[in-house]
Formats: C-alpha cells, structure tokens, sequence
C-alpha cells in the first residue's frame, strides 16, 4: 500500500478506536502531559505495526493490544524518571474530562493502583471482551484469566469502603 | 462498587466518550521516534572499527608479552562490549509491539536485562581497560614511544592495580546512594528491578 492511501486508512481504522487510546492513556497514567506522551507512543507503535495488521483478529483487538504493550513499557520506564512536561493542547482532548463524573475517576484511580498486567486485564474485561479475547491478547491462559478475574471481584469487596 | 457495576459504569463512559472525544490529528505528527538500535548499531560500528586498530597492533607487536596483554585485554573487552551490543539490536529488532502481552513484555524485560548488565559491567571494567592497557596501546601504537620508559612499571602497575580495587569499592559505595542514576546502575539496583519485573510477569503468566 502506498504511503497517502495507508496512512489515510490508518487514520480512519485508529479514529474509528480512539476510545481505547483514551482509557489505556488514561489508565496508566494519571497526569495530563505523561498521558499526552503515552498517547504519541502508542500512535507511533500502531503505525510502525500497522503493515503487519493481517485482519486475523479485531482491529480493536490488534490496536488494544499494542497499547497496553506500549503502556506497560511507558510505566516501567517513565515511572522511575518522570518528565513534568504542561502541554495547553492535547491529541486526544474530551470536553468532558473536566467534569469527569465522581465515580468515573473513582474508578480510574482503582484501575490506577493496579499493577500494569492485572490492569490491561482489568480494561480488557470492562470492554466487554470474553475470556478467550483476553488470554489471546495477554498471552495466558482462559483459565488463568478466570481466575485472576476472581481475585478482582474480591480485591473489589475488600476496598468496597473506599467506593460507597 | 462490584465488577458488574463497574462494567455499566464503563458502557456510560464509552457512550460519554463516544460524543465528547475530539481526535487533533494534526498532532500526530509529534509521534517520538526512538532510534534505539540505531545508537546501540553506532556504538557496535565504533568498537568494530577499534577493534580492527587493536587487531592491528596485536599483530604488530605479538611477539612482546609488555604490548600482547595489555592489547588483548583491550580487544576482550571491545570484544565483550560488541557482543553485548549485536545481541542488544538483535532483541530491540525482534520486538513487536503486536505480540501478546506477556511474551512482548517478556521480550522487553529480555533486553532492559542485558542493556543494564552490559552498562554495569562496561562501566566497572571500563575504567580498567580504558587507562593503562588504552595508554599503553596508544603510546606505542600511535606515537610510537615506549610506555614502559616514559610512564615506569611501577606507575602503570600501581594505577592497573588501582583499577582493579575500584570495581568492588565502587559496587559498597554506589550502595550507599540511591539518588543517582549511575550509583543504582554501579549497585545493580537496576538489574534487580528488571529481576523483578520479569519474575511479576512469570507470576502473572502462571495464575
């Protein structure tokens, strides 16, 4: 595919899912300006990945997946030498982020506290993604993914306190 | 809050987010590049290049013990760091960020390891081969004279030994710091966090 058709193509598939790259940015990290970077990764990834994108799986499946890869790597490496960086535009800008609903960034503070797998997992499960997606796109297995799915619920209970 | 009610609130988010979210596409073009294995790929040219120099001077001056240690020493050592170096970009061009999770992870934590092992030990070593074996080789193979007359055996004996005493000095102090990029990477607490990283994601694969 030459480079003008590709990249609108591109453009078109990544916007059609730019949903993901909001809630994976904003899952894994909570400041505006390491989200802004987070995002232009990821974006580059999925670009550089992009030729390989055989239509096997979802393009939102392939697209969550590079993702959270990137997102895991990002918090690795950008959680021991954090750049403080304002940025007054950003790629992805949701009017409403402001006025976030209460429970909503409740929410993304609990995702937040998790280690970076349980919550690629976690995102992964509150997309409504079946078990079997799931182990696909993490690597383990349906059963591991049951489990580990358990041991949320009842990490949940545990810090229900916190949540009503 | 249970994980079912978590789940409707995340639909009501994804229906918020679906009217709300505005794509700056013209932005995109800030995408970072990182041009990893293109500055491992610089660093292995440059040893290869010394490495043909000091081969060159081994060759030359092979038949006299005072010229042959220092200069292999020299060569292991650019050696060791080419190795290192090749197996760097053979892994950075190996990842694939489509992978599955764990595996890419894995891969990843694959290469953290070996760069944080390959700078631990370049640095620790490196200032032993890079004075006296480097003045050594440089001396005679660049300009010519004799080190051993100019410098003395006992200077270039007592700074080599001095060299080697600083690697475990070097490991206690850089223990006692914690601020500094390189005390943690003298340390190994670096390596002991890619340690941990890939045991979590060992963990993590096994339920």
């Amino acid at each position: 595919m030459s480079s003008a058709p590709r990249q609108e193509s591109f453009e078109e598939a990544v916007s059609r899912h730019k949903k993901i790259l909001y809630k994976v940015c904003h899952a894994y990290c909570r400041d505006r300006s390491a989200q802004e970077d987070l995002a232009q990764e990821i974006l580059f990834q999925l670009w550089r990945s992009f030729p390989t994108f055989d239509g096997r799986c979802q393009f939102s499946t392939w697209m969550y997946r590079i993702a959270l890869n990137v997102a895991i790597s990002f918090e690795r490496r950008e959680g021991r030498r954090r750049r403080w960086i304002v940025s007054d535009e950003a790629l992805l800008e949701s009017a409403a982020s402001a006025a976030e609903p209460e429970e909503i960034r409740a929410l993304y503070d609990f995702i937040a506290g998790l280690e970076p797998l349980p919550k690629a997992l976690l995102l992964l499960y509150l997309d409504g993604y079946s078990h079997r997606e799931i182990a696909a796109t993490l690597g383990i297995t349906e059963t591991n993914v049951a489990t580990k799915i358990n041991r949320l619920k009842n990490q949940l209970r545990e810090e229900q306190g916190t949540w009503t | 809050m249970d994980l079912e009610t978590m789940q409707e609130r995340w639909a009501e988010q994804e229906k918020r987010l679906e009217v709300c979210l505005r794509w700056n596409t013209h932005l995109m073009v800030r995408a970072p590049l990182r041009w990893f294995s293109w500055g491992v790929g610089i660093g292995v040219a440059l040893q290869v290049g010394l490495m043909v120099a000091v081969g060159r001077f081994v060759l030359a001056y092979g038949d006299e013990a005072r010229y042959l240690i220092p200069a292999l020493g020299l060569l292991a050592w650019l050696g060791a760091m080419t190795v290192a170096g090749v197996g760097q970009m053979r892994l950075a061009m190996g990842i694939r960020y489509d992978l599955p999770v764990a595996a890419l992870q894995k891969q990843m934590g694959a290469l953290w390891r070996l760069r944080m092992q390959t700078s631990r030990w370049g640095l620790l070593t490196g200032q032993l081969v890079w004075w006296v074996p480097c003045v050594i080789v440089g001396t005679r193979g660049l300009l010519g004279l004799d080190p051993y007359q100019i410098f003395g055996w006992p200077f270039l004996l007592l700074n080599f030994g001095f060299g080697v005493v600083v690697i475990p000095v070097a490991i206690r102090v850089a223990a006692q710091f914690d601020r500094s990029w390189l005390a943690r990477q003298l340390a190994g607490r670096q390596l002991n966090a890619v340690n941990d990283f890939l045991e979590t994601i060992a963990t993590f694969e096994k339920g």
